[in-house]
């Protein structure tokens, strides 16, 4: 199954190029956020949900929650590439009068379930929306995207445990730990490990793989599973714009005008996929 | 109220296969009726409020109509953000209801106290708020907030003798303020389990009396309409003073040159430094019969 015209790896790869192109225009935060998990996006939402572009209400549709609602310019992108929406529309992020704020909103922008931004809600709601599928039966799954300092959060421990009590087999969790969050490393203020340790005594199915390995990607999210499922990704924050990764400066900084927006791109195009068309390609021309 | 308000619900839930029922572990004995009958549609989802209204908005997404029961403030203070971000901003059919309005748990204490309840929630946009006075409201208001799309609060109070109305309420149109007594000069207003009391005081001082069974969104031009032919509205309300229908009223006059004096009587800007029933607590803050009859005048 392939929901876009690409392949995942150019499905990632197009997403990355928006949000440098979005966080640059706007001077909006989060570019490194919207750069981990950019892969793990590309995967689900090319391979793995069952949706329908051309019908985002199709009633046996899965679900995808954002939880770290900030990283909203890498789900804009990819809805766009995946065919919810025009490309055209990217443009209106974080601009006066737009449905495009700087964490997701669900208003105005078709395929988006959940409006998101304040963290630890989409957990308890995927939960809800699982819970009422399983009970009556029907085919939906729900998948949603968490941050690893998000998982500080003490509502995602109440829908934790709920979740394994209702042994709800049709709900996955994806973890973005990219190892930072706002104000330092998250490994400081919870032990980087807590997270899978956490999810297995709280009785889920949980596996640690590398968050930017393609097949450790469609591996892990299509595995069969009779418990709730919780995948924790490595990931590497701004990957993988060397000036970026791991810096935590890139959780708030957007790429600006000369050698940060110019390296992005630079450096970005070094890992484009071949076959693929960049749709930047005349403004990168001069690189 | 509250009995009134299972009942209701129960008879709902027979016709409507949608309606589910969480709780965060409360309503002993309560809701048993509930879950003898629809054991498959009741859910206790542990003490655990912020989860409760997440979970019933992923409920609602996939097509529920989900009560999320528990008592005082908990179902309102401590998920705030989850009824602002998730049940209303998504439109959800989640359906908060709060047992123990005012100081309906006076003994238990400032924690169990619902006395801002209201005032958080009027602002919040697009969230409707149902207040019923007695049982015969409950029904009312229970019927309605399960009719009502969106994300609704009703607040109830333990079951009580004492009614407003003899009989059942017949032909309430949704938003709008029901006259219990006429009279001349000053009219009024209360909503709650003191609504009891309120009327009796404009019985004996020969006002008029309306009881609000909704609190938002009100048919808010008719009823200053109504209300400018008295000189003098008295708001009763088990509720701070700040942000209760006393401010409802209080705006809708804002901006008129000519409109009667508004009085508000309610909780004062403090926390009481004592505990008591909930007679005991109406009469410390002057909500009691006598209190309000010498305080509002002639």
């Amino acid at each position: 199954m392939q929901n876009s015209p690409y392949t995942s790896e150019e499905l990632a790869w197009l997403i990355r190029r928006d949000c440098i192109e979005m966080t640059h225009k706007s001077h909006a935060s989060h570019i490194g956020s919207d750069l981990s998990c950019a892969d793990m996006l590309a995967v689900l939402y090319n391979e793995v949900l069952r949706i329908d572009s051309n019908n985002p209400d199709w009633s046996d549709r899965d679900y995808f929650l954002m939880g770290k609602g900030h990283a909203s310019a890498a789900l804009y992108s990819c809805l766009a590439n995946v065919g919810f929406y025009s490309r055209a529309r990217l443009e209106t992020f974080y601009q006066d009068g737009s449905c495009m704020s700087g964490h997701v909103t669900k208003h105005g922008n078709p395929g988006i379930e959940l409006s998101t931004g304040s963290l630890g809600h989409a957990l308890g709601v995927g939960v809800g929306l699982a819970y009422a599928f399983q009970k009556d039966k029907r085919p939906n799954r729900v998948f949603v995207l968490m941050g690893d300092g998000e998982c500080q959060e003490g509502s995602v421990y109440e829908a934790m445990s709920e979740a394994a009590r209702d042994g709800l087999s049709n709900l996955v969790v994806l973890v973005d730990r990219n190892f930072q969050q706002g104000l330092g490393d998250s490994g400081d203020i919870m032990p980087s490990n807590a997270i899978e340790k956490r999810f297995l005594a709280f009785s889920w199915e949980t596996h640690v793989i590398k968050g930017h390995d393609f097949r450790a990607l469609r591996n892990s999210m299509s595995l069969e599973h009779k418990k709730p499922l919780c995948i924790v990704c490595d990931t590497i924050k701004g990957y993988p714009i060397s000036f970026m990764m791991n810096q935590m400066l890139w959780h708030y900084r957007f790429p600006h005008e000369g050698n940060e927006y110019e390296g992005a791109r630079r450096e970005l195009l070094a890992y484009k996929p071949e076959e693929l068309k960049n749709p930047y390609a005349e403004e990168d021309a001069n690189l | 109220m509250r009995d009134a308000f299972v009942e209701r619900l129960i008879e709902l839930a027979r016709e409507d296969e949608s309606i589910e029922l969480l709780t965060g572990d409360l309503g002993f004995g309560v809701l048993r009726p509930f879950k003898n009958e629809f054991p498959d549609r009741f859910h206790n989802v542990g003490i655990a409020e912020q989860l409760l209204i997440e979970m019933a908005t992923g409920m609602a997404m996939a097509g529920k109509k989900v009560i999320c029961y528990s008592i005082g403030n908990f179902p309102v203070l401590r998920c705030l953000e989850q009824i602002r971000n998730d049940a209303v901003y998504s439109d959800s059919n989640v359906k908060i209801v709060e047992i123990g309005g005012g100081y309906t748990y006076g003994q238990l204490g400032m924690s169990h106290n619902a006395t801002e309840d209201m005032a958080v929630l009027l602002s919040i946009p697009g969230i409707t708020i149902y207040t019923p006075s007695d049982k015969h409201e409950a029904k009312l208001v229970t019927e309605l907030m399960l009719k009502q799309q969106g994300t609704t609060m009703l607040r109830l109070e333990r079951p009580d003798s004492r009614t407003i109305h003899d009989d059942p309420v017949l032909g309430y149109k949704s938003g709008d303020m029901i006259k219990g007594l006429s009279g001349k000069g000053t009219a009024v207003l209360s909503y709650g389990g003191i609504s009891v009391i309120a009327k009796e005081v404009a019985r004996e001082k020969g006002f008029a009396f309306y009881s609000s069974p909704m609190l938002k969104p009100l048919n808010e031009q008719t009823i200053a309409a109504e209300l400018s032919g008295y000189d003098r509205v008295v708001v009763v309300e088990e509720h701070s003073k700040r942000g209760g229908l006393g401010s409802i009223i209080e705006s809708m006059f804002a901006g008129k040159v000519k409109h009667p004096i508004v009085l508000k009587f309610g909780l004062p800007d403090e926390y009481a430094p004592v505990i008591g029933s909930q007679d005991y607590m109406r009469d410390y803050v002057g909500l009691s019969k006598d209190k309000l009859l010498e305080a509002i005048g002639d």
